[in-house]
């Protein structure tokens, strides 16, 4: 039974209908300056951490202070720039929308494009001349012998699991571009202050050294200790030069509101975040120049700012209880917030662009649900955020709605609801019932469960306790599948014997014979990608220790260890998988006309998928028409569903990653699943060759012609067994009314009631979004949900605009699949 | 008027242009790769700028078919690139790069971009060894061409 509203939530309207961009302050012309502004490419920290290492830094020193010192010297050179009229101080980029180079990591795949990246037909990211050079000549040929994929190649002589990962279409591994994927505790920096941080450092650093003879142990706490002092000084002194910086604008500028806004700037910065935030402002400021730092040592993908309406809640009630905040600044500082985590993207090479682009850099924000003791913890803010963010509706931050179903009040959910109806996209619901117990199955104490936040797409984490590195595998299940109907070979490999021989499908007896192949090449690839990412992440330990983020972090200061060294309370390794659905159905398939039909023979089905299903058409609609599908309640696709995620759980779990913490499967594929599908040849399911395949854990498109037996399809999945998290997409063409309303909020409920972890909407009409494709330019803004985070439709690519486009709609009112477009119908994936 | 690629009035080096630019708008990919080597090693030899490039930079490349039915070296050192139709029995390569044919060569280092990853998606190649250098080797390649073809 749900309980009424929580004594937090004073809000006469929580629809806040009154407060309109019109009435917002300046918060519509950013909104617009931020939807116009160009992605540009930003060397500065590049350049600086380039610099540091390369001509300053003591080669005999540590990893982690050398670290240190460079996040240091980067920060504090750092410019300060005000690009607009934001409340907010700080910029993440030295461009007003900048894409920064992590040359460590991946930075470096942009070299041959640096003359034509500026003019690239597909998301241009532009670069001047002098910056290209700098690059080309000065900061990329430091990094050739140097960054983390050459480090590991050289320390882990080059293992086949690094070419097999070369090979790009089995399974790509997350720690080559990135760890990121946190939530760091920014409540830290807000509550104690970055010179309190630093001073507990300073002084653990000195009651070890005090010892005297330190043992191998000590001296690296020691020097762990030093290095976050060093780091956290770095941001102090780029929080310093803002406030400077601001009251030097603010001296010059005629305007009075400018003039205004640069003082209490100036005010803000030379507190926050050196210092605990005493208002609202200060902790919204705090949290952005901790973020801007955050991104300074590690690479801007989806770090993630977590429960912000708890954490910055009290700081409201406070300002709103003196009379010092009135709700419509909260709003417009929210506001500037949203649209500071705009500020940069991704940088990205013109082929991943066309192959998985239109990602932000998936910043997710959490909020609602419950709090550490169970109660309702939706408050002011929560609304408040949710009108923000019905209001701009910009791609970042990826706003994600937990909701609670015993304790969480129906007018939050029917909010929630409304929102997503209104920008069609976002938020996205959050079970907690089924969240919370999962990651309690994974060794998490209740209390830090309850206080979990979604990292970027999906992924869940106890809120900056936990180091999950959600990103580590992206894991390609039809590849897995290829490899067991051609005896550990694919087709686009050609004739190279990839996996190992689990025999000639010909010689398959009964299903179970295929099963035991089809999971001797699944375990057998991921044991590769775990190995691999096991030497990645030793590189990591080696090369690119986080004193800064481990000061901002639950454990590691107690432990005197970084979190890359697995400093966090918790630790975990995500693995994602690609293709699910579509593995899902090819193995029911095959089980039912090869094993229990007898109607073909697993040669005639290879036979076929060889030729594209050419001159096999009644085997072709067979398969398509005629077998079962994950998103009914045919027993044979419920049961290989459930016995694939549970296959798939125990392999994972049974693994301990170089931080201590276990593997954890998750199924969210941003757009992969585009990208690997166009590698792929026809898969037994029926889908043809060079097709997307179905997203996250979502059934394939069309697939599941009745709503409630999708929902349980996918409900059904038992969730403990998802630790990393779901991505589920669901697609509605219209909310026309409060009836349609209500019916949307009670589908989601009775989800969650049956058990499914997470759900995502796109409320737009297979017309609507045919006419997207077709004329972009009517739609500049459409924002649409891909595969746990959002995206401006006009960014995508073709491959994935289809997928969106022939994603199953369901008429809220009937219940059942609205038919897809005649014209249309080449799009599908068995067409 | 002064040659783009700044080689004065060597015949030599003109005559490369001219066929490297033939090569580029044409479909035929055949002595793509040696045209290509040739060329930019004319050009780093006469053109201070574009040798900036190469400024302490040793490396060693090993171009092939699978069947190793053609195989070219490139070894860049003390500022100059040199160019051996054939396997150096003393090479250390720092990658080796394996292409289907021809076309697949051109495809992953000039046209209609330099392709790398589109290359290896399409399993039109193969890489062995530290990929920064093919893309060193990427952006010099995209360089010569515009700048051939007076692009920039």
């Amino acid at each position: 039974m749900a309980s009424v509203a929580s004594p937090a939530v004073t809000l006469s309207d929580i629809q806040l209908v009154d407060y309109t961009l019109e009435t917002l302050g300046s918060l519509g012309e950013l909104r617009t300056q931020c939807l116009r502004a160009r992605a540009q490419v930003c060397i500065e920290r590049a350049k600086y951490v380039t610099e540091y290492l390369r001509d300053f830094s003591v080669p005999e020193e540590s990893a982690e202070l050398r670290r240190a010192r460079a996040m240091h010297y980067f920060l504090s050179n750092k410019a300060p720039l005000f690009f607009d009229d934001s409340l907010l101080a700080g910029t993440t980029t030295s461009k007003p929308f900048g894409a920064p180079v992590y040359p460590e990591l991946t930075g470096l795949t942009i070299w041959p494009e640096l003359d034509t990246m500026s003019t690239r037909e597909k998301n241009p990211q532009r670069i001047s001349p002098e910056d290209a050079e700098e690059l080309n000549l000065r900061i990329f040929p430091y990094w050739m012998e140097r960054n983390v994929l050459e480090t590991t190649r050289t320390r882990c002589h080059n293992p086949p699991s690094m070419r097999l990962f070369e090979r790009i279409v089995f399974f790509l591994a997350g720690k080559a571009g990135a760890v990121s994927h946190t939530v760091p505790c920014y409540r830290l920096g807000l509550e104690k202050g970055l010179n309190a941080i630093m001073a507990e450092a300073a002084a653990r650093e000195a009651a070890v050294r005090g010892k005297g003879t330190l043992s191998a142990e000590e001296a690296r706490q020691a020097e762990f200790w030093q290095a976050v002092r060093i780091a956290l000084q770095g941001i102090v002194n780029y929080a310093g030069n803002l406030s400077r910086k601001a009251a030097e604008l603010a001296e010059q500028e005629a305007n009075p509101a400018r003039k205004a806004n640069f003082v209490r700037m100036a005010e803000v910065c030379s507190r926050v975040p050196a210092n605990p935030a005493s208002s609202f402002r200060e902790a919204l400021n705090a949290i952005w120049i901790l973020h801007i730092a955050v991104h300074a040592e590690n690479i801007n993908m989806a770090v993630s700012p977590g429960r912000l309406d708890q954490i910055l809640y009290p700081y409201y009630r406070r300002d709103i209880d003196s009379g010092s905040l009135a709700v419509q600044e909260a709003l417009e500082l929210l506001g500037c917030l949203w649209l500071k985590l705009n500020d940069n993207t991704n940088l990205v090479p013109e082929t991943a662009e066309e192959l998985f682009g239109g990602a932000g850099t998936v910043p997710a924000v959490t909020v609602g649900g419950v709090d550490e003791n169970g109660q309702d913890a939706v408050n002011d803010l929560t609304y408040l955020m949710l009108r923000v963010t019905e209001l701009l509706k910009t791609r970042d931050p990826s706003l994600n709605a937990r909701y609670h179903y015993q304790v969480n009040p129906r007018e939050y959910r029917d909010r929630v609801a409304e929102v997503v109806a209104n920008t069609k996209a976002v938020p996205a619901f959050y079970n907690d019932v089924a969240a919370i117990a999962t990651l309690e199955n994974q060794g998490i104490p209740t209390r830090h469960a309850r206080d979990y936040s979604v990292i970027g797409c999906v992924e869940l984490s106890a809120s900056g306790r936990s180091y999950d590195s959600s990103s580590s595998i992206l894991f390609n299940l039809p590849a897995v599948l290829e490899l067991t109907l051609y005896n550990g070979k694919r087709p686009v490999t050609g004739e190279e014997q990839i996996g190992p021989q689990t025999g000639d499908p010909a010689s398959f007896r009964s299903f179970e014979d295929f099963w035991k192949a089809f999971t001797g090449q699944l375990g057998w690839l991921i044991e590769q990608a775990i190995e691999l990412n096991e030497c990645l992440g030793r590189t990591h330990q080696e090369c690119l220790p986080t004193p800064l983020l481990s000061g901002l972090f639950e454990g590691p200061m107690d432990a005197g260890r970084d979190l890359i060294f697995g400093g966090a309370l918790y630790n975990s390794s995500g693995a994602t998988h690609i293709g699910f659905a579509d593995t899902v159905d090819s193995i029911s398939a095959i089980e039912k006309a090869v094993f229990l039909e007898r109607k073909y023979t697993l040669p005639q089905i290879i036979e076929a998928l060889g030729k594209d299903f050419a001159g096999a058409e009644e085997l072709h609609a067979y398969l398509l028409y005629r077998t079962p599908k994950y998103g009914t309640d045919d027993p044979v696709a419920v049961k290989n569903s459930r016995n694939l995620v549970a296959f798939l759980y125990e392999t994972y779990q049974r693994h301990v990653n170089y931080r201590g913490g276990r593997y954890r499967p998750a199924y969210w594929t941003m757009t992969n699943h585009a990208g690997q599908g166009k590698l792929a040849g026809a898969l037994p399911n029926g889908r043809k060759a060079g097709r997307v395949f179905a997203s996250g854990i979502t059934p394939v498109s069309q697939a599941a012609a009745d709503l409630a037996g999708c929902l349980l399809g996918v409900a059904s999945l038992d969730a403990l067994q998802i630790p990393g998290g779901e991505a589920f997409n669901l697609k509605y063409p219209a909310i026309q009314d409060q009836d349609d309303l209500k019916r949307f909020s009670q589908a989601i409920e009775a989800y969650f009631q049956c058990g499914g972890i997470q759900i995502q909407f796109n409320i737009m009409s297979y017309e609507m979004l045919l006419d997207a494709k077709a004329h972009p330019e009517n739609y500049p803004e459409l924002l649409v949900r891909v595969s746990g985070y959002s995206a401006y439709f006009k960014d995508l690519n073709d491959a994935m605009k289809e997928e969106i486009i022939t994603r199953t709609a369901y008429d809220l009112r009937t219940g059942s699949a609205v038919a897809f477009p005649e014209r249309a119908k080449s799009m599908l994936p068995g067409n | 008027m002064t040659h783009p690629l700044e080689l004065g009035s060597n015949l030599v080096a003109d005559k490369l242009v001219e066929k490297f630019r033939e090569c580029l708008e044409s479909e035929v990919a055949e002595g793509f790769l040696t045209l290509l080597l040739d060329l930019m090693a004319a050009v780093l030899f006469f053109n201070a700028r574009y040798r900036e490039n190469i400024k302490r930079f040793d490396a060693c490349y090993v171009f092939r078919t699978a069947d190793d039915s053609m195989v070219v070296t490139a070894i860049f050192r003390h500022d100059r690139l040199e160019v051996w139709p054939h396997r150096r029995k003393d090479a250390q390569p720092n990658i080796i790069i394996t292409f289907q044919n021809p076309k697949a060569l051109r495809n992953l280092l000039l046209a209609p971009k330099a392709d790398i990853l589109g290359s290896m998606l399409r399993q039109e190649v193969r890489l062995e060894g530290n990929l920064n250098y093919l893309y060193k080797l990427a952006y010099m390649a995209r360089r010569l061409q515009l700048i051939a073809t007076r692009a920039v």
